[in-house]
């Protein structure tokens, strides 16, 4: 049995990737999070069953697939999730992903600060405000299809800064 | 942009749509370099949220540790745990560098936005709340906005705990919210089932004896799960309610049709002050109302607005057309002010229909009938025409919008309702007469079916106090 301590020290090493696992089965910002503070819960909660001479993050990813399995149940007749066959897959990808998804936090910082202005108030509006790019164009006086154009050509170059960083570090 | 790349831009901005998470899912599940792509951009689009949340000085991630372990602080025999706990979670929050709010709290979730109680509540500053609040007030109003997503109006004797921005518990009292696309999943769970919301306004109510009565003004909901999953039904699905229809679960799980929503509204078009029973007898004219049509199947209520027959009063719970005077006039002085029973107009081709209305002291009871169809024998026999009238008058463009017919009577219905001359507003008008009954004493009143013709609409039900000098 591991010691409470320790066991939070797991949680805050694999919480990202647990994160990462529940966004791909929810798009929903609030919703995403809400099952994650119920994965913690239910991780913390079942401390008394986790063997420590095993990996932490199958099991707690074991524990988010249940507690999104439980949300899609909820949710029955809404068809905006995958099908549970891919979120499983999903769970072995993002296991594999792991050491890259460390990588990513400590490079997002500063590929971030090589977006342009726009680009970076776009970003704030989409991630902190949790606007939609309908929203987005209504306050910024633009298009949706012009702020998504900007939201995809920031993904991009996001993610090409990112994998320079993993490449120079072998992942 | 490759229309891969297309799908998952979609799903990353929020805007995907059912089809398409069809379509991207046969992508991903066929192609494992996209699927592991796929995970790469979620992981840093969740990363780039809970930078930005870091930034705004907001709690990156909920996870609610202290809530965690104070529940299993509870568990334990020896105090020191709370302790333990206590100190691990500031050392956690701590290294957050989160400042400038109370130590209970995450992200406040929601803002008091009116206050009718001089109630004070736990787990509020300066009017935001945060998950764990509980508001408890024996009466009087609140009203919470959830951001751009929901506003929610409590009323009366109300017990209601916030666990997010997107689900709450009610433990008593009554809700109603109304609640916009981005806050589709709003859920509010009561002791016996979780009632999810669909992009509606809504309403539940939670008694003494844990029963909750569900009612759907507009939209849709979704009633199941919850402590109580016998609340689904027979396939283990939640149960659906739409626009008009509202139902009872009680605490074992047995399901009930609500036949009648009392608004007290100074409008009918207002939804804010309703109730499922009769709680001012002495106003309402109409003490209940029942028709013989199956409970599971359809359970649509009546709503019967107090004092709400005025000019451009909503005509059915089901439509959005509205009652108003012959050719822009007001309506009949004679009816206005009285109390006035919605009805379905779906309920026009119900051929078998029976309602009952219990009327509570000698009134007039006024029946509006579409003037397009002849009188059925039932409202000869029971009522008596007069020379009022009043018009059913509704939106051209909204009317042909809503239409769903099959392609061939939606062009016969069109061509009906060219028949029809638009009013400057764009809107077009139905004759409707007015029949009366006079009831000298309390007692039931029996109303039959329509003609079940298409081209028609259902009647209104206007009931008034007597006034001296009428005679029938």
């Amino acid at each position: 049995m591991a010691h409470y301590r320790q066991l939070a020290k797991l949680w805050a090493k694999h919480q990202p990737s647990v994160a990462s696992f529940i966004g791909t089965s929810v798009n929903d910002f609030i919703v995403a999070e809400e099952l994650l503070q119920e994965t913690a819960a239910q991780v913390f909660e079942n401390i008394d069953r986790f063997d420590d001479s095993r990996p932490f993050l199958p099991w707690s990813l074991g524990i988010a697939r249940n507690v999104v399995l439980k949300y899609r149940r909820r949710i029955a007749r809404d068809r905006h999730v995958f099908s549970q066959g891919l979120l499983d897959h999903f769970a072995q990808v993002v296991q594999e992903m792991s050491e890259r998804q460390d990588a990513l936090v400590r490079s997002l910082s500063t590929c971030r600060k090589r977006l342009t202005p726009r680009s970076q108030e776009i970003c704030r509006l989409r991630y902190e405000q949790n606007l939609l790019p309908q929203e987005i164009a209504s306050r910024l006086g633009s298009t949706p299809s012009a702020v998504a154009t900007v939201l995809h050509r920031m993904h991009e170059q996001l993610r090409n800064c990112i994998e320079q960083y993993l490449r120079a570090e072998g992942l | 942009m490759t229309h891969q790349q297309d799908l998952i831009n979609s799903w990353m901005n929020g805007t995907i749509t059912s089809d398409q998470i069809r379509e991207l899912e046969v992508e991903l599940s066929n192609d494992e370099n996209l699927a592991k792509d796929f995970v790469f951009r979620v992981m840093m689009h969740r990363q780039l949220r809970d930078a930005h949340l870091t930034e705004a000085k907001l709690p990156p991630i909920v996870t609610d540790l202290e809530k965690t372990w104070r529940r299993r602080s509870q568990q334990w025999v020896l105090g020191w745990g709370v302790g333990v706990a206590l100190l691990l979670v500031g050392a956690i929050l701590g290294s957050r560098s989160i400042s400038n709010r109370p130590d209970w709290s995450w992200r406040a979730v929601a803002s008091v936005e009116a206050k009718s109680t001089t109630a004070e509540f736990a787990k509020t500053l300066n009017g935001k709340i945060y998950p764990g609040s509980r508001l408890q007030f024996d009466q009087g109003q609140v009203v919470l906005r959830f951001g751009e997503d929901a506003v929610v109006t409590l009323t009366g004797n109300v017990d209601f705990e916030i666990h997010s921005a997107k689900r709450c518990s009610l433990h008593r009292g009554q809700v109603t919210a109304t609640v916009n696309d981005s806050g589709r999943g709003f859920t509010i769970t009561t002791p016996t089932t979780d009632v999810v919301d669909l992009g509606t306004e809504f309403g539940v109510s939670v008694g003494p004896d844990r029963q909750a009565d569900v009612v759907v003004f507009k939209g849709e909901v979704d009633i199941g799960g919850g402590n109580n999953q016998v609340s689904s039904n027979k396939a283990g699905e939640n149960w659906r309610l739409q626009t008009g229809e509202a139902m009872r679960i009680e605490e074992q799980g047995g399901k009930n049709r609500i036949p009648a929503i009392w608004n007290y509204s100074s409008t009918s078009n207002s939804s804010l002050k309703w109730s499922t029973s009769n709680l001012r007898s002495s106003e309402s004219l109409i003490s209940s109302v029942r028709d013989n049509l199956s409970t599971a199947a359809r359970p649509k209520y009546y709503l019967i607005n107090l004092g709400g027959f005025v000019d451009r009063a909503k005509c059915y719970v089901d439509r959005s057309y509205v009652w108003t005077g012959l050719a822009g006039r007001l309506l009949p002085v004679e009816l206005q002010g009285g109390d006035y029973l919605q009805t379905f107009n779906n309920d026009k081709v119900q051929k078998d229909l029976e309602v009952y209305l219990e009327i509570s002291e000698a009134a007039h009871v006024y029946v509006l009938f579409d003037q397009r169809i002849a009188s059925p024998a039932w409202l000869e026999a029971g009522f008596n025409r007069t020379e009022l009238a009043v018009s059913l008058t509704g939106n051209v463009k909204e009317h042909l919008q809503a239409l769903s017919l099959p392609q061939q009577l939606k062009t016969r219905h069109q061509e009906k309702s060219n028949e029809i001359r638009p009013t400057e507003t764009m809107e077009y008008e139905y004759p409707f007469t007015v029949w009366r009954r006079k009831i000298n004493d309390p007692g039931e009143v029996y109303l039959g079916p329509m003609s079940g013709e298409i081209n028609s609409a259902m009647y209104g039900v206007v009931v008034k106090r007597q006034h001296s000098g009428r005679s029938n």
